[in-house]
């Protein structure tokens, strides 16, 4: 079996030589949202690119500054997303990272992550003329009976807008074999993730989130879920038996990708992330041993940022338990606004629980807004309080 | 007898706490920082012992604390401002339950237990007019200084807004006024309530373990007017100590001596 | 009978001191089943008004800051931090409930905030889509419909075919004087100045319907027929989010001015179309709400590029366009990011202004930006 590693690395080389190569066989590029449903495009061979991960490389290549520079001066506010940022800055930096993304034949844009990734599709859709379909799902409230026809409409919408402007058509057994493998990338994620309720856990936060990129870039192929059995082996098998007395930590909110470890360097053995909570947002509710529409429907309503507040707070206080954590970190991530809201009631309910926690203030991509010293007093301080 | 030391190697200014075994404090010294924070604490120091009958050999451990603590050579250990703070702010009086600093970069708001533990602590957003470094720049550019806007503000006889919590934009609402033809002291009164508006929205963010007293840390602590202002905001009285600006390195000092004796102990 | 002049005064006055609002509100709520209050234009008004309920239309509270048990510190825009910090220090209680809508995160985080700390009065959010297809509609109806069966339970009063059309007919009646309102100003620049009619029009989201409506008609039966056109007041016309902040306006103004016509909230995109009385009801409300001048939080078709926008254009004889933005608005700022170019190319002048809302005074650096672009707007 071939190490996670080199699968990665296939995934990841794959990928990026996916729009080049599309345009030389004339397959139709579409950028898409972190969480649209891409069984349908790939199921009509459509190359799917994700501007949100590219921007999450820039970062990670340290370019974000520069290139939210870049947007800047063509007048872009600061105070937007910095994913968007660095997206837009690419059109105005010189030497972007892997040459750009390939100019895409459309955009499909959701609201299921936030409110600002469809205006940021809206206005590439107005500056570059490029046809755009929004997918919209109302927030995720059990009581709205009305949701379910209204997004299954909107799917069978998509696929005509696809039909229009690629002339494909859907391959539906295609679809039924994405969905099947989506879901089993979903439950090897979780399981992934489980092995961290170890004492001491194999993986560290930085390991997990840098093996979240197959999430997005191979969901719904093989090679996704060969990664994942890849690593949990490789990770079973080295499985650390010296138990050490360590406070653990649940890392609430975005990571920090322009950071070499993703997260400040304020950790060690003692006093360590065992899980952050947004890398388990990818693990969908595919319905169990079901390929169809109504899979998708499930699984894309009910993603973590349009859940009701109350269900958000359970679930990071369930997880908090099941992880046994000692204390949770919150990053409130500056251009997530959606997920800002989740702060303040979280701490709240963990302080009723008596799990202590700590808010430190940057942003998921933008190291200008990454202040190192006020960060790592922060944490520093958080570690003293739970040593003390 | 023995004594301690501790440094609060702030962004502003370097404070310095001598503490004996009784926990009173028996010298202490406050320098504006330079380039260099250790030759700034060094500086402060050798002055400390310069006016004081205490000889250095007497003096037994050296904790810093505070921005630049770990820039700081000559100590035996460091500890975070929170920490610092909230023994030294505790120690003062024991029946407060929650510490508020109004720092040059930073301001928090610390709960303690009734053991003077943590159990919270919330500090301001990275871009926001509540600092100690906002009183600085808007006295500078009304024309005054730092030691007269408590008493000015006392005289202001209306009350202004300013909406914003950016820095930038509160300076340009203040330079509005100020084309205006405003008076400063008014000028001044907003913005002891901007500042303490910010400090309001930490306080409630502060997951606190009862409503007990509420102590101002830090140099601005010495400014009546926003102490005034604070306490009403807060609707609740608000303690200063004796000796504000100081309390950090003296919950430095305590904290150091503390251990020590636990250890002697152990 | 009140002359215009007084009548605009009163307007003021209930939009700027809000003692004097609350007195009006207080006083007028004994006459329905409770005060409804809603932050976005995607909340059906008939229906609140319908199920024997008033509707309020919650705008800007001017007070002078005084302490609140609770701040948003989180970076949403000015007009969410400023209404949640007026409820959760009791400003809004004479309301009985409150309607959230689905617009944009500063508004999720803001209802969501709401419900974990302010709860009193109780809130809900109406999930209106973002797209305004068909498919849409049929959605939106249902929502709207299930909206009106909550009212139904909450207060008791059943929303009968009949009752609705009475409803959507005073409602359409206030848009038609509003656009008749429109036209005369077009023509005729002596007649009612841009932030008067602002403030007359922002004070019909507050007053009760009835007398809305006799003092609109009032003042638009007493408008002038004959064109006048001043060739030295620059004709502008503003853009942006809910605009409340008459005396911002004002300043526009007195540095040679006009505000001939608008595209904000409580504005052009409030009455420019009416719901259609006959079919199906519900539809017809769900239609008319998607489809009416469309906000940047919706997904539409209406681009301002089309020809309909250049022929507005040259209607309303344009010297500039002015962009108010709030900080921290990302649907308008992104509005402002795929029009300005545009509307460049179309040789107009533009100027976009970042305010905070509910501040009174008009920020130093902003006049001189207003007084600099009124010199050299204008057409070429």
């Amino acid at each position: 079996m071939a190490s996670s590693k080199s699968i990665l690395a296939k995934i990841f080389a794959e990928y990026y030589l996916s729009g080049a190569q599309a345009r030389q066989e004339g397959r139709p590029i579409a950028y898409v949202t972190a969480f649209t449903p891409v069984e349908i495009l790939r199921a009509m061979d459509v190359v799917c690119l994700f501007p949100e991960s590219y921007a999450v490389v820039c970062s990670a290549s340290n370019k974000s500054q520069e290139m939210i520079q870049a947007s800047t001066m063509a007048s872009f506010s600061q105070d937007l997303c910095s994913y968007s940022l660095i997206s837009f800055g690419a059109d105005h930096y010189p030497r972007p990272p892997y040459g750009g993304l390939p100019r895409p034949d459309m955009l499909i844009a959701t609201n299921n992550q936030c409110g600002t990734t469809f205006l940021w599709f809206k206005l590439l859709s107005q500056k570059q003329n490029i046809p755009l379909f929004i997918i919209d799902y109302p927030a995720a409230n059990p009581n709205q009976s009305a949701t379910r026809p209204y997004i299954e409409e909107q799917y069978k919408e998509l696929i005509k807008f696809v039909q229009k402007h690629t002339d494909r058509n859907i391959n539906t057994q295609e679809l039924n074999e994405q969905i099947i493998c989506s879901r089993k990338a979903c439950d090897l994620w979780l399981r992934l993730h489980e092995l961290n309720k170890e004492v001491p856990p194999p993986l560290t936060a930085t390991e997990i989130v840098d093996s979240l990129f197959p999430m997005l870039a191979a969901k719904g192929t093989p090679s996704a879920c060969d990664f994942y059995e890849a690593l949990i082996e490789e990770k079973q098998a080295i499985r650390n038996e010296n138990s050490t007395d360590s406070l653990r930590l649940l890392w609430h909110g975005y990571p920090m990708w322009f950071l070499r470890k993703r997260f400040p360097d304020c950790f060690d053995d003692a006093f360590q992330v065992v899980l952050n909570d947004y890398t388990l947002w990818w693990n969908l509710d595919y319905p169990d041993e079901q390929g169809d529409m109504d899979a998708l429907i499930s699984a894309y309503s009910k993603t973590y940022l349009n859940r009701t507040l109350n269900h958000k707070i359970d679930w990071v206080d369930a997880l908090a338990r099941d992880y046994s954590v000692d204390g949770v970190i919150c990053h409130a991530n500056r251009s997530c606004r959606r997920a800002l809201a989740d702060i303040v009631p979280l701490r709240d309910r963990l302080h009723k629980k008596e799990i202590p926690s700590v808010i430190i203030e940057s942003d998921m991509a933008h190291a200008g807004c990454y202040s190192g010293e006020q960060v790592k007093l922060r944490i520093e301080s958080f570690r003293e309080s739970l040593s003390i | 007898m023995k004594y301690v030391l501790g440094i609060d190697a702030g962004s502003s200014y370097i404070k310095l706490v001598l503490i004996d075994e009784q926990q009173k404090t028996v010298a202490r010294n406050i320098i504006k920082r330079g380039a260099d924070i250790d030759a700034s604490c060094r500086e402060s120091y050798n002055t400390l012992l310069n006016t004081s009958p205490i000889d250095k050999n007497d003096i037994n451990g050296i904790m810093a604390t505070g921005y630049g603590r770990k820039q700081v050579t000559f100590c035996n250990e460091v500890i975070t401002e929170i920490t610092a703070l909230s023994v030294g702010g505790f120690t003062v009086a024991p029946d407060v339950r929650t510490i508020i600093d109004i720092g040059g970069q930073d301001s928090k708001v610390i709960a303690v237990d009734t053991s003077g533990k943590v159990v919270d602590f919330v500090m301001n957003h990275k871009c926001s007019a509540g600092t100690g470094k906002f009183l600085e720049v808007t006295s500078a550019s009304l024309g005054v200084t730092i030691e007269d806007l408590g008493r000015l503000s006392q005289a202001a006889d209306t009350r202004l807004r300013l909406s914003s919590t950016c820095t930038v934009f509160a300076e340009s609402e203040i330079v509005s006024y100020i084309a205006r033809g405003v008076k400063k002291e008014n000028i001044i009164k907003a913005l002891h309530a901007a500042i303490s508006g910010q400090i309001v929205g930490l306080f409630h963010q502060v997951n606190s373990v009862d409503d007990g007293k509420i102590l101002l840390a830090g140099g601005v602590a010495l400014n009546e007017g926003l102490v005034h202002e604070l306490s009403g905001w807060l609707n609740r009285e608000v303690l200063v100590p004796e000796y504000p600006q100081y309390t950090g390195a003296y919950g430095a000092a305590i904290y150091l001596q503390r251990k020590r004796k636990d250890r002697k102990t152990d | 009978m009140e002359t215009t002049q007084h009548i605009i005064a009163r307007c003021k006055k209930l939009i700027s001191q809000p003692e004097y609002r609350n007195e009006y509100l207080i006083r007028i709520k004994e006459k329905y089943l409770g005060i409804i209050g809603y932050f976005s234009n995607y909340i059906p008004e008939e229906i609140i008004a319908a199920a024997g309920f008033y509707p309020l239309r919650i705008i800007g509270c001017y007070e002078p800051s005084k302490p609140s048990p609770h701040s948003l510190y989180i970076p949403v825009c000015s007009f969410a931090r400023d209404m949640y910090s007026a409820a959760s220090s009791g400003g809004l209680s004479y309301l009985s409930q409150v309607v959230f809508p689905n617009s944009c995160d500063s508004m999720r985080v803001f209802a969501q905030m709401w419900e974990h700390a302010v709860n009193f009065p109780p809130a809900c959010v109406l999930l209106h889509p973002i797209n305004d297809n068909s498919n849409a509609i049929q959605y939106f109806a249902e929502v709207i419909e299930r909206f009106a069966g909550k009212l139904h339970q909450d207060g008791g009063n059943l929303i009968t075919q009949t009752r609705l059309k009475e409803t959507i007919d005073t409602y359409n009646q206030t848009r038609r004087l509003l656009r008749r309102l429109y036209d005369i100003r077009k023509i005729n620049d002596t007649f009612l100045a841009g932030s008067d009619a602002v403030a007359l029009m922002t004070a019909g989201l507050i007053m009760a319907r009835d007398e809305y409506n006799q003092i609109l008609s009032q003042i638009v039966n007493q408008g002038p027929r004959e064109i006048h056109k001043d060739r030295k007041l620059k004709r502008i016309m503003i853009m942006g989010p809910l605009m409340d902040n008459y005396g911002f306006l004002s300043k526009i103004e007195e540095f040679g001015g006009y505000i001939v016509y608008d595209n904000i909230t409580n504005g052009s995109r409030y009455c420019d179309l009416d719901v259609e009385i006959e079919g199906n009801l519900y539809e017809n409300i769900a239609r008319r709400y998607l489809t009416s001048g469309p906000s940047p939080t919706l997904n539409s078709d209406k681009e301002i590029s089309d020809q309909s926008f250049q022929a507005l254009i040259d209607d309303l004889d344009l010297d500039g366009i002015i962009f108010i933005n709030q900080k921290f608005c990302e649907p308008h700022v992104h509005k402002y990011l795929a029009e300005a170019d545009i509307l460049k190319q179309m040789n107009i002048n533009v100027l976009m202004l970042e305010i905070e809302h509910g501040r009174v005074e008009v920020d130093e650096r902003d006049m001189l930006r207003i007084e600099s672009f009124l010199e050299i707007a204008g057409r070429s």
